[in-house]
């Protein structure tokens, strides 16, 4: 995957997009920032979804994030390798360990993400 | 541990909370201030530092966790559950006392979010040794592939253990970069869970409502420059807890 070709938004969500279709996932630095993945809940396909509107769950040990929608639009597929085991998402999150497909219902949205770049530069302003 | 002690609130609200509420009620408080905490209404630089008790004994189970095999489970039936925002396993809310914390921003606090863990227990830590419990870190982690439905039977580093009995256990609900604390510190065994050992029943020592003031100001302390302490809800911060949940 190349990770300067995606989009990102500031609460660490990645979009890869084909087409009208958006590839959602979680960064290496969100997994950092759980550690210790035990669980993921993920929306079920046909549910519609705002930008921001909460697309997911993440138990780590003992702590809950909620992942965000990056784009509005459609759920039209979940990671069938996600679930109970969070392995792929651990080891691999811009490639094995995406979270779901989505089609979108206004591009103009990706004006809004930020480029790998910004996004690197979001993440050390949080780390410091 | 090693902590930034440049890491710090403005300010932290003690709310000490007049009154057991119900378990709902507890919950719905904690949900309205992790909503309210990504609002502009939310008081700039500022964390809230809830104590409070129950008024009936109640099992508050963690985020993930399966209401159905809890509630099969006969010990739990004539007892009321709710289901907690933040994870980890079930806490029986019975000669306890329950904490929770929320702050809009964490990287104020801790350079990365499970670091708030020792940042709160290490005060309480202190405390309980001044007046000779030996309270310390279990230091170590050991997760077990089917980890037990109740909290003070998970192993964690950051827990609070006296010899091997843990004491106190805290999780976290993270949102939008806000994130809610609950912890629980247990004082003495209920019938309920009697191999669940609390602080009188293994040092013998009373604890009293001094004492727990001291721990709630010691840990807000730990977090912020300044403390306020309510002794009810002030009519400035009232309205955070009329904040509609939302899923976002």
């Amino acid at each position: 995957m190349d990770l300067a070709a995606l989009k990102y938004a500031k609460t660490h969500e990645w979009v890869a997009i084909e087409g009208d279709v958006a590839t959602v996932g979680i960064t290496d630095f969100a997994v950092q920032l759980l550690s210790d993945l035990v669980y993921i809940d993920l929306p079920k396909p046909g549910k519609a979804l705002k930008v921001g509107e909460s697309c997911g769950e993440v138990e780590s040990v003992k702590a809950v994030s909620d992942v965000y929608a990056p784009l509005a639009g459609v759920v039209t597929e979940t990671n069938p390798n996600l679930g109970d085991n969070t392995e792929p998402l651990s080891s691999d999150p811009f490639g094995n360990g995406w979270l779901i497909k989505m089609k979108v219902s206004d591009l103009s949205g990706l004006d809004q993400l930020l480029d790998r770049a910004s996004y690197e530069k979001h993440c050390e302003s949080e780390a410091h | 541990m090693a902590m930034d002690p440049m890491r710090q609130l403005e300010r932290c609200h003690l709310i000490l909370e007049p009154q057991p509420l119900s378990g709902f009620e507890n919950m719905r408080r904690d949900a309205s201030l992790l909503s309210a905490a990504a609002t502009s209404q939310w008081p700039e630089q500022a964390g809230i530092l809830r104590l409070y008790a129950w008024k009936e004994p109640t099992l508050s189970i963690g985020y993930f966790q399966k209401l159905e095999a809890i509630v099969a489970t006969p010990r739990w039936q004539s007892l009321p559950v709710v289901r907690r925002l933040s994870g980890g396993g079930a806490i029986l809310h019975d000669r306890e006392w329950t904490y929770s914390l929320t702050v809009p921003h964490w990287p104020q606090l801790v350079e990365r979010p499970h670091e708030l863990y020792a940042r709160i227990h290490q005060p309480i830590v202190g405390v309980l040794n001044s007046i000779g419990i030996p309270a310390q870190f279990r230091g170590v982690t050991n997760h077990l592939p089917l980890e037990p439905d109740l909290c003070f039977l998970r192993s964690d580093e950051n827990d609070l253990v006296i010899g091997h009995q843990k004491i106190l256990g805290s999780a976290q609900r993270r949102r939008k970069g806000s994130l809610l604390q609950h912890g629980s510190l247990i004082l003495s065994s209920s019938p309920v869970t009697p191999e669940i050992h609390g602080i009188s029943d293994i040092y013998g020592t009373a604890i009293n409502e001094s004492l727990r003031l001291e721990l709630a100001t010691k840990i807000a302390s730990n977090i912020s420059q300044q403390v306020h302490i309510h002794n009810d809800w002030p009519a400035e911060l009232s309205s955070l807890l009329n904040e509609a949940e939302t899923s976002a």
